[in-house]
């Protein structure tokens, strides 16, 4: 049986008719108990349970999830990763994700196909202008690469950038250590590592209840059977209220639907990220050749994966008016995905009022950056009880006291 | 030998020649011919590559869902990458050239990747280029994928956009189209019928057997006549339904222009129309399903029904020795409609073993039928040679028979996208549909769509 | 995109409303009485039902006035609408 991936292997394989390959992972049914549960097999919640086996050794762990391992935002989103964020606990936070993401594929085992293409934010006018410079400020002082470019720097750049658009470009802001992996390969490859060490993956397995007994938290019950644990770890996103909920726990959370779209697949014409959250547009140019857009969220809640018209024309008008040559270019798909949005665009990671119950949920527009350190930190928390230090930020009581950490206000709309 | 141009037949204008480039080369055709028609016509069955091993494409049906005749139409600014050669009118003057081939079509350096294939098997990608990492790999990748070139200028096109409000929008003008579009036209509520055709009928277009009576083309006709008399009904050619949305607004992109010469275009290209609907009428018909088999992508292998279309539309003949794979009573039909054009159908292999009347009328007519048998394999190298079939009950190949053409009949499958994106679930009554929409004709399984509507 | 029937000016789409998320929430009083968790509650904490929720709407770009919709988050589709102040009007689904 052929274990390890690389071009030898391909080779061996490759003479050996492919008949030598395992599964990527096990497909599991569920046991009747584990020490730890982890819900939801997105990104966070794979994550977690590799790093649960691999920096806790904890390996009689299971991963439940309702549909397909990313089948819910982790394989729905725009892929774009980085870390200028403006607080230093973002800022902290986020970078370690992008580090580890720089290292994910060796440590993984498996191409995540992480392209540090750079990742561009745009400026239209002087109070746009004035952002980035305090955005670039913040990022060095966080020690985090940030180069600030006026309009002609820019546009040496990025070619084909429109001549005269009608929001003028005065400057933008870029991280080259920014960019854009394959995200299903970032679900598939925690699967399969965390599988490997020992970990469960169980899909089509929904948890409709909890077993909490003495008030403290004692298994799960699934639409395949209910599993005994003491430890549950929860990573859900857009249904993280829907879940909580069943465990009595409220949250400060609201659903949202947030589209992307892709064109068909062209030659290299686009090769970094461009963000212009005044246009309300971002686009970059996957490695297939489909041009991959977002938009805004739709502001009312909603769980239907659909999305709406009025975002696809403003994302497509403000594509237009940045690289006007696309406009003959056609939407190959449309799709939506349901988002964990939180009040300040800060996520949270912390145990719940029910002990046993730990959540990683908020991450709202942008949480495929933060995969890594979110699944680390969870991990953290399932294991030793105790708060990463670097989520001691994200937990639920700054609600309470006050001590938001407002990202929306201070680096503009995720992704 | 590939396919050529029969002496009568069809819909085209025979007295207005069009002059088009592909690939180079200057071709001619008529007006009222797709490009791919054109291309039929003229002996052309090499269209394409495929994306990742570059092996030889060629037509494969003749409407919307092709997947294989995909190119880049004209040049510079007003350049259009990825359009389908089926769906491309022809103009004169019109330029198209192949996609993703280098140096061309026939001889295609990447086609080398086939070579290899045995080490690059799906999903190879994830499993490799990790050392000493990515980057070092992933520009090349990147050159390699991606069919065609965007343009680098700006459009000189200008476009528009139209709300409108319709009781009723039909979605789809094939027979269960028209008739729904009739019937609600008779009680004067406001009807919109959207058809991504140029021309109404859908497969009625194609029909050999007579409807309520009539010929089929005197059916349309009258239909087509009695509709556009009515004042409360649009109709809206050459016009794609895209997305249906929350509560009854559909989407539609209508192509004003792309059909004309260039010189000739005024106003707008296209125009996109955002619809609020009473009622929305799903009448999207339904696809013909392809076969499973070895080297099923050889240029000569089209669907059946396909044939047809390229047959009664624009007299083309997709070859010169044709024979039929099906296991349904659809490709008989065509089978005999190309056998009544001179066409030779050297067999038809059915997988069933037990066949209606219509094996009856092939048999009449001399046509070889091989019963209870499916394609394994499809040979030849830039075009089908030879086609060998095996019992349906295994793989091992009990004969073979020559031809340049395979016609493919798998089933048909509804077209049910559009209510699918709706949100509605197609095939369980899980999830019910939504109020605002209900499906006629072949989407709701129903063959006889004109009989559910006398009801 | 949805359409809205405002009470006051008939059914218009979507893009002419801002919605104003979950109605019927009530500010804890009096003052001096409300803890640091009550009023965590009254300002963070959400209903985010998968199912049917009661929201106020503003139809900004229209007559600028706010009322009560029942919506139900999955179908989308609209239950019922009701001025502000009103208490909910039962419906089908019931809550
Ligand atoms: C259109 C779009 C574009 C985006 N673009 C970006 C971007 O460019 N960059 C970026 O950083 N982020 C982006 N995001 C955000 C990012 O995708 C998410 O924050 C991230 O994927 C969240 O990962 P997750 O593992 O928490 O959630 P998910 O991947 O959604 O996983 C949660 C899983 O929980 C499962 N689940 C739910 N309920 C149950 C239950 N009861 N029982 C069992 N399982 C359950 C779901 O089926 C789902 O698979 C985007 C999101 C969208 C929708
Ligand atoms: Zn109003």
């Amino acid at each position: 049986m052929t274990k390890a991936y690389s071009a030898f292997s391909l080779l061996c394989e490759g003479l050996n008719q492919q008949q030598g390959w395992e599964p990527a992972w096990r497909d599991a049914a569920p046991k009747r108990a584990y020490d730890a549960v982890i819900i939801g097999g997105g990104g966070h919640g794979l994550a977690t349970a590799y790093y649960l086996a691999k920096n806790h050794k904890l390996t009689d762990v299971a991963v439940i999830e309702r549909g397909w391992i990313g089948g819910g935002n982790t394989g729905r989103n725009t892929t774009v990763i980085r870390s200028n964020y403006f607080y230093p606990e973002s800022a902290a936070f986020y970078d370690f994700a992008l580090s580890l993401y720089e290292g994910l594929s060796k440590d993984l085992n498996y191409n995540i196909m992480f392209s540090q293409r750079g990742m561009w934010t745009l400026a239209h006018d002087r109070h746009g202008m004035d952002t980035l410079r305090r955005s670039a400020n913040a990022m060095l002082l966080n020690g985090i690469d940030a180069e600030l470019y006026d309009e002609a720097g820019v546009r040496a750049r990025i070619p084909g950038l429109n001549a005269r658009p009608r929001f003028p470009i005065v400057g933008g802001l870029v991280q080259q250590r920014g960019g854009t992996a394959r995200h299903d390969a970032v679900a598939w490859g925690y699967a399969r590592a965390a599988s490997a060490l020992g970990v469960d993956i169980i899909q089509d397995c929904e948890v409709l209840g909890f077993q909490i007994e003495g008030g403290r938290m004692r298994g799960v019950e699934t639409s395949r059977g209910t599993i005994r644990t003491d430890r549950v770890g929860m990573a859900v996103a857009g249904h993280s209220s829907v879940v909580a909920q069943k465990a009595g726990v409220r949250l400060p959370v609201s659903s949202y639907a947030l589209q992307a779209f892709v064109s068909e697949p062209v030659k290299p014409c686009l090769d970094t990220v461009v963000l212009s959250p005044a246009i309300g547009t971002y686009v970059s140019q996957s490695d297939k050749g489909e041009l991959v857009m977002g938009a805004g969220l739709d502001l009312y809640l909603s769980y239907a994966q659909r999305g709406s018209l009025p975002w696809m024309e403003r994302a497509a008008a403000g594509l237009i008016d940045l690289f006007p040559q696309f406009s003959r270019l056609r939407f190959l798909r449309q799709w939506a995905g349901i988002v964990d949005v939180v009040h300040d665009s800060t996520p949270i990671i912390d145990a719940t009022p029910v002990p046993g119950l730990w959540i990683n949920c908020g991450w709202g527009t942008g949480g495929f950056k933060a995969i890594p350190a979110g699944g680390w930190c969870l991990a953290h928390l399932v294991a030793t009880g105790e708060s990463h230090p670097l989520a001691r930020a994200f937990g639920l009581n700054r609600f309470r006291t006050g001590a938001l950490i407002d990202e929306a206000a201070a680096s503009g709309i995720a992704h | 030998m590939s396919g050529w141009r029969l002496k009568s037949g069809g819909t085209i204008d025979r007295d207005r020649r069009v002059r088009f480039q592909w690939d180079g080369r200057s071709y001619e055709g008529f007006a009222g011919d797709t490009l791919a028609s054109a291309l039929l016509a003229n002996g052309i069955s090499l269209v394409g590559r495929s994306f990742k091993y570059h092996r030889p494409r060629g037509l494969f049906a003749a409407g919307l869902e092709e997947p294989n005749g995909i190119v880049q139409l004209e040049a510079d600014e007003a350049t259009i990458p990825n359009l389908k050669a089926t769906q491309i009118e022809l103009y004169d003057g019109l330029i198209a050239t192949p996609v993703n081939v280098k140096p061309s079509l026939e001889f295609d350096l990447m086609a080398a990747n086939s070579l290899v294939k045995r080490f690059i098997p799906a999903a190879f990608y994830y499993k490799t280029f990790m050392w000493p990492g990515w980057h070092w790999f992933e520009p090349s990748i990147r050159r390699a994928a991606g069919l065609g070139t965007a343009p680098a200028e700006p459009d000189p096109d200008a476009y528009e956009h139209r709300f409108a409000h319709t009781d009723i929008l039909v979605v789809g003008a094939g027979a269960a189209g028209i008739a729904a579009a009739l019937a609600a036209a008779e009680s004067g509520t406001s009807v919109m019928l959207v058809e991504v055709e140029p021309e109404l009928g859908g497969g009625l277009r194609d029909e050999k057997q007579p409807v309520e009576g009539q010929s089929a083309t005197a059916w349309l006709k009258k239909a087509t006549k009695a509709l556009a008399s009515k004042s409360n009904v649009t109709i809206l050619r050459r016009t794609m339904a895209f997305g249906f949305y929350d509560h009854g607004l559909i989407g539609l992109h209508e192509r004003i222009a792309d059909h004309l010469p260039p010189d000739q275009r005024h106003g707008p290209r296209q125009r996109l129309w955002k619809v609020r609907c009473g009622q929305v009428i799903l009448a999207t018909g339904a696809f013909e399903r392809p076969f499973p088999f070895a080297r099923n992508d050889l240029p000569g292998v089209m669907l059946a029904s396909s044939a047809l279309s390229y047959l009664s539309r624009y007299a083309v003949a997709p070859g010169r020795n044709i024979v039929i794979a099906t296991n349904n009573d659809s490709a008989y039909t065509v089978g005999l409609a190309l056998h009544d054009a001179g066409i030779q159908i050297s067999a038809i292999i059915d997988s069933r073993t037990t066949v209606g009347a219509c094996a009856r009328d092939a048999e009449e007519k001399a046509i070889r039928l091989i019963l209870g048998a499916a394609p394994v394999r499809a040979k030849g190298r830039l075009r089908i040679e030879s086609v060998s079939f095996a019992p349906v009950s295994s793989t091992t190949e009990t004969g073979s028979v020559g031809c340049d053409t395979l016609l493919v009949s798998g089933g048909w499958n509804p077209t049910v996208h559009l209510h699918s994106q709706s949100g509605a679930c197609a095939a369980s009554a899980q999830r019910p549909s939504r109020p605002d929409a209900s499906v006629y004709g072949r989407p709701s399984g129903c063959r006889r769509s004109l009989g559910r509507f006398a009801e | 995109m949805l359409l809205i029937l405002c009470p006051y000016c008939g059914p218009r789409a979507e893009i002419e409303f801002r919605c104003g998320g979950e109605s019927h929430i009530e500010r804890p009083g009096p003052y001096s009485e409300v803890d640091d968790g009550a009023w965590a509650d009254y300002l963070f904490t959400r209903k985010n039902p998968k199912g049917e929720h009661r929201e106020r709407w503003l139809h900004a770009a229209g007559c600028r006035q706010w009322f009560n919709v029942a919506r139900d988050t999955v179908s989308h589709t609209i239950l019922a609408v009701y001025p502000m102040g009103k208490t909910r009007p039962p419906t089908e689904a019931g809550t």
